[in-house]
């Protein structure tokens, strides 16, 4: 490949390109969208799927291996795989029937199953749906014909932790605010909270390197939940974010990644 | 058609917070950093350079938009 930055020429081989840094996979397939002009439409989609194509280069270490992310960020095969590592896992009903035979009385994690990020057109405004606790009575009195969702049991009293996955390195931090674990999705005051660096015991960072090993990723958010000494795997983002972790824990993980390049 | 509880409890982002330019340096695209217009020096290795953060200035979204 012979890339032009200016008058500088530059050629890739895939037998001397070391690493590729897939930082932002955006999938964009911007078919008859109306508010985009034709080229825009071309622009996006071709380049899109050049960077797609970059694939071909199979001896690079990828950050992460586009093919990996696209299957690794599905949940219910990430909860899968992790079951079969030997992970624990919450107890999850994938549902689209408000209907369906959940204890009344009984808290819930109730989840989307893919990101929920969305733009009201009448208020101009951005919206994401983080995880919610619902008692189940009150779940049922929504109608969730219209897309699935996840619920999962409730695990309390829990202590959050982000285990950020380099290359086989682990940098794993304890989730706390005013020094005790939270009752809700911690991201809702990620600015506010202690980010502490520990050691994870030897069996569950063994766990987290054959689980990546298996969903073929060298780089990933892995979100566990500390409970009465039980660690539960909740998910691994390919793409987690790690800027805001390492100005608040000191962690050397953007070194950790350029190492691994 | 009742509201999808997906919907019903989204947090709505007062602003859309936008990633700003250091001021002033330059993007050295063939380096591949910021650096100081004035002398050269990287951004990042001075006294007070810009937070880290990643792909959304880590506004919490959602990580990525996948499919359109």
């Amino acid at each position: 490949m012979i890339i032009y930055i200016a008058n500088k020429k530059y050629i890739i081989r895939n037998s001397s390109l070391s690493g590729i840094y897939f930082r932002a996979p955006v999938f964009l397939r911007d078919y008859n969208k109306k508010y985009l002009s034709l080229n825009e439409q071309l622009y996006r989609s071709q380049w899109s799927s050049f960077i797609r194509n970059l694939i071909i280069f199979d001896k690079a270490v990828w950050i992460n291996n586009p093919v990996a992310t696209y299957r690794a960020e599905n949940k219910l095969f990430q909860l899968k795989s992790a079951k079969k590592i030997g992970f624990m896992v919450p107890k999850t009903i994938l549902t689209n029937n408000e209907k369906i035979s959940i204890n009344s009385k009984k808290l819930y994690i109730v989840k989307s199953l893919d990101s929920a990020l969305f733009y009201n057109n009448l208020t101009k405004k951005e919206m994401f749906t983080y995880s919610n606790i619902l008692i189940g009575n009150e779940l049922k009195q929504y109608d969730l014909s219209n897309a699935p969702l996840l619920i999962q049991e409730f695990i309390s009293p829990k202590i959050d932790i982000r285990a950020t996955f380099i290359g086989g390195k682990i940098f794993p931090v304890k989730i706390l605010h005013n020094g005790n674990g939270l009752h809700d999705d911690w991201r809702k005051q990620k600015n506010n909270l202690e980010y502490i660096p520990f050691t994870l015991p030897l069996y569950i960072q063994n766990k987290i390197k054959k689980l990546m090993s298996y969903l073929n990723l060298n780089f990933g958010g892995i979100d566990l939940i500390l409970n009465k000494n039980n660690y539960y795997f909740i998910e691994v983002n390919p793409t987690g974010e790690w800027g805001w972790l390492e100005t608040t824990s000191k962690l050397p993980i953007s070194e950790a990644i350029v190492k691994y390049l | 058609m009742k509201e999808h509880i997906l919907l019903k409890k989204a947090f709505i982002y007062a602003n859309t917070s936008k990633i700003k330019k250091p001021r002033q340096c330059i993007y050295d695209k063939f380096k591949g950093y910021w650096k100081f217009i004035s002398n050269g020096a990287p951004m990042m290795l001075s006294e007070h350079p810009y937070k880290l953060g990643t792909k959304k200035a880590d506004i919490e979204t959602g990580e990525d938009q996948k499919g359109e």
